[in-house]
């Protein structure tokens, strides 16, 4: 099964990083979309369809907080998976996210390993992987 | 602010960020030791986060355009010489981000901090800037190449 993915940052190198790690994980993909802030996303999401979400937290005009709620309002887009990858680190923040519905928390900087290993378990694991699986203090799933 | 400590979660961050996402060796320079890229022929970028909360600064990151590019081939995985000048900003853009989001981490993980978006800084602001704040702390990165600098500067 291939899957179609949203990368969500105003960091147009953090986005081609994120894409280089997602597909050396061995994951089947469909499509890459890219956003360069939750606005953006909506209008993509809206137009496409998607398995997975990941976005930054700290975007101008509609951060990822702002997105996942968003989301979570409208019917055909509430069950897609949101994963935060963001340099946010406090508890306070960490609990938004999760109050909000996120399916997992990354901090920045993070390895490959910490996003596949978050990636293997919504998505299940690749029959392909060239990065290993690992486990982070600074990744949480919800 | 407790400068001490803020200055130990400046150094915690950057062994952090520079080592994990862009591979990096370096070590730390001495303020006494931190000639300044300005004062090279080089042209250097300056790129800077504000944030508020339980205090106020602007943290500000400086680097040769040329150690800028090498930086962002080796975070990109492609050749230095498919860098244009507008990726390297870019990945020093989010360099800084991550700097500044992991120090006020390290600082103290329970305060929220609202943080700016990053922007890119004229030429003779960084050292305006140092100029008129209340406090600045800088961090000397020191690269095989070259050396980068990391300021805070306080309201």
């Amino acid at each position: 099964m291939s899957y179609n993915i949203l990368v969500v940052d105003d960091s147009f190198p953090m986005r081609a990083v994120i894409k280089k790690i997602i597909r050396a994980s061995g994951f089947d993909i469909g499509e890459f979309h890219e956003a360069g802030n939750g606005k953006e996303a909506l209008q993509v999401l809206n137009e496409q369809w998607l398995d997975l979400v990941l976005t930054d937290y700290n975007m101008p005009d509609m951060n990822g907080l702002e997105l996942l709620k968003e989301m979570k309002r409208h019917d055909t887009l509430k069950d897609i998976p949101v994963v935060v990858i963001t340099t946010e680190g406090s508890d306070q923040r960490v609990a938004d996210f999760r109050h909000q519905g996120a399916a997992a928390y990354i901090r920045k900087p993070f390895t490959p390993e910490q996003i596949k290993s978050h990636l293997n378990r919504i998505l299940g694991e690749p029959e392909n992987e060239q990065i290993g699986n690992g486990s982070s203090d600074e990744s949480l799933d919800f | 602010m407790n400068k001490s400590a803020m200055a130990a979660a400046m150094r915690a961050s950057i062994s952090e960020v520079l080592e994990q996402m862009f591979f990096m060796v370096f070590d730390f320079c001495t303020p006494d030791e931190i000639t300044g890229s300005a004062q090279n022929k080089e042209q250097t970028v300056a790129v800077s986060l504000g944030f508020q909360g339980k205090s106020d600064g602007t943290f500000i990151l400086q680097a040769p355009l040329n150690l800028a590019r090498s930086v962002s081939a080796d975070f990109m995985g492609t050749a230095i010489s498919h860098i244009r000048d507008s990726e390297a900003t870019a990945t020093l853009l989010e360099m800084i981000n991550m700097l500044a989001g992991s120090t006020l981490s390290h600082y103290d993980h329970q305060a929220v901090y609202n943080l700016q978006i990053p922007r890119l800084m004229a030429t003779g602001d960084p050292k305006q800037m140092r100029t008129q704040a209340a406090d600045s702390i800088t961090i000397g990165i020191r690269t095989f190449e070259n050396r980068m600098d990391f300021h805070l500067v306080t309201d």
